[in-house]
């Protein structure tokens, strides 16, 4: 059950994102869902997942990018229909809890005594895998030029809206 | 753009789509598919008008969200038989998420919003990679899950592009728009042997690329963006009839090459006894055939009041790199029926 009431959170975070209007209220959602998403892997075991994610996707991008979206910033950041986001979840909510009520109590949540099994698979990818690192790597050098070319567009200033 | 970027970008998006063919666990398929997406976002908004901007945009949505269902329908594979193997499709669920992905970004009723509104903001060079080259990534891997498992989603999505391919060109102006509605017509010709034979599907997909290809470049060089600049371009006579005579072909009239891709797919559904969905098809490309015959007239029967040094012009790209690619495609437009005896290896 309260396995549950914490994916319907990082559902709630997610849902912030898209329904806001200015990206304050976005990244407030995503830094709920990157929150809860946390604390969901921490329940199932996975804590060295769980401590990459709150460190490196919420202490490092998620901070340059709310920086980056105050810059764009809106003079009056709001949220569009709370009321509407609040109905839909509720219904949401309680019609999976009435649906799959059997399945939500699990007897291997919160052992966290457990064999660390996600920080042994991660050195496979530095071993067999490494051509997974390979690839992940030219892909971040994809992403980063792309993201160089985009927003240089056809000015030499430094930020300007696409 | 700089050379060496350019240079990049497109080594990385045959990467991309290499990554997706040559592997089968389906991390590296997702890894793949949104390398070869994002490496394209700025060939394709190189120039940034807002047409080519929301373009891009649009399609890179589009591509992002059915990556990610991909990858999210390999996962209730992986629940239940414990592999990622691509060759192993063992949940029902599964086979049918990662299919409506792969629908999503071939283009292919009742997905097919994106694909008009997508090449009607772009350059043409840069339609061809979007219309030809990103095809073969989702394709292969459609044709390779219906090795697997056969499903009726294909034939349903197939006679549902054919006949919005064949109606949705019909009011158009805009010659990418209506290039867009004959790739989706097209796609569902292509998909449609999926259900019986997937490798002859291959060959029907290779024939599209091939026809699309000619013919993209020729209106690239000739900057044919609408229907009313078809008879004011500056193209060599001898191009405007070649041009007439692949449109031809792409839509699929007997004695060209265009027509291997409907005999085929005739033959099949024959030979396995499906005659009732036949009618479907006919319809369809019979419809598409009107405005093929469209631009065909507009280009090369009539003639405007106009003065007349533009009938016949001697400056034209001549020179370009495009001209010897476009006159090797053209032919096999043309004679490509002679190819059709390597069908019958598959039967």
């Amino acid at each position: 059950m309260v396995f549950y009431l914490f994916m319907l959170l990082l559902l709630l975070g997610s849902t912030l994102v898209f329904y806001s209007l200015s990206p304050y209220y976005a990244a407030l959602g995503l830094m709920i869902s990157s929150l809860f998403g946390c604390v969901v892997l921490t329940s199932l075991g996975l804590t060295f997942l769980a401590l990459l994610l709150l460190l490196i996707y919420m202490g490092g991008m998620l901070v340059v990018f709310v920086y980056s979206s105050a810059l764009s910033a809106d003079r009056y950041p709001m949220v569009s229909n709370l009321g509407e986001v609040v109905l839909l979840f509720l219904l949401l909510s309680f019609w999976v809890l009435f649906i799959f009520e059997d399945f939500l109590e699990s007897s291997t949540l919160f052992n966290l005594l457990s064999p660390l099994n996600d920080l042994s698979s991660l050195s496979v990818l530095y071993d067999y895998g490494g051509a997974y690192l390979l690839v992940g790597g030219l892909a971040l050098l994809v992403v980063l030029i792309v993201a160089l070319v985009v927003s240089y567009g056809s000015s030499l200033l430094a930020l300007r809206a696409l | 753009m700089n050379r060496l970027v350019n240079a990049f970008l497109l080594t990385s998006l045959i990467a991309g789509t290499s990554l997706v063919i040559f592997s089968n666990h389906w991390f590296p398929i997702w890894l793949g598919l949104e390398l070869s997406t994002l490496s394209i976002i700025p060939l394709l908004s190189y120039t940034s008008q807002s047409r080519s901007v929301e373009a891009t945009l649009k399609y890179f949505l589009v591509q992002a969200f059915s990556a990610a269902l991909l990858l999210n329908g390999a996962v209730p594979n992986l629940w239940v038989s414990n592999s990622w193997d691509v060759n192993s499709i063992t949940s029902p669920i599964s086979y049918f998420i990662i299919t409506a992905a792969l629908i999503i970004k071939l283009g292919l009723a009742p997905c097919h919003f994106w694909f008009p509104d997508v090449l009607s903001g772009l350059p043409f060079l840069s339609t061809i990679i979007i219309a030809c080259w990103q095809k073969i990534a989702p394709m292969f891997l459609l044709l390779s899950l219906s090795n697997l498992v056969s499903s009726e989603i294909i034939i349903v999505c197939s006679i549902l592009s054919v006949l919005v391919g064949g109606w949705g060109g019909l009011n158009q102006i805009s010659v990418r728009k209506i290039l867009a509605y004959s790739s989706i017509g097209h796609l569902g010709w292509v998909t449609c042997v999926a259900f019986f034979i997937p490798e002859v599907s291959y060959l029907l997909f290779l024939f599209y690329i091939l026809n699309n290809t000619a013919i993209l470049l020729i209106c690239h060089n000739g900057s044919l963006y609408y229907l009313s600049s078809l008879s004011k371009s500056n193209v060599v006579p001898i191009t405007a009839i070649l041009f007439s005579i692949a449109l031809l072909s792409l839509g699929g009239l007997p004695p060209l090459g265009g027509f291997i891709n409907k005999v085929i797919p005739l033959i099949v559904f024959s030979l396995n006894g499906n005659n009732f969905i036949i009618p479907f098809f006919l319809i369809g490309s019979l419809i598409s055939l009107f405005f093929y015959i469209r631009i065909v007239f507009n280009t090369s029967l009539t003639l405007f009041p106009q003065h007349s040094l533009n009938i016949v012009s001697s400056r034209t790209g001549n020179s370009s790199l495009s001209q010897p690619i476009i006159s090797t495609l053209i032919p096999i437009t043309i004679w490509g029926l002679l190819l059709l005896p390597i069908f019958f290896l598959f039967i």
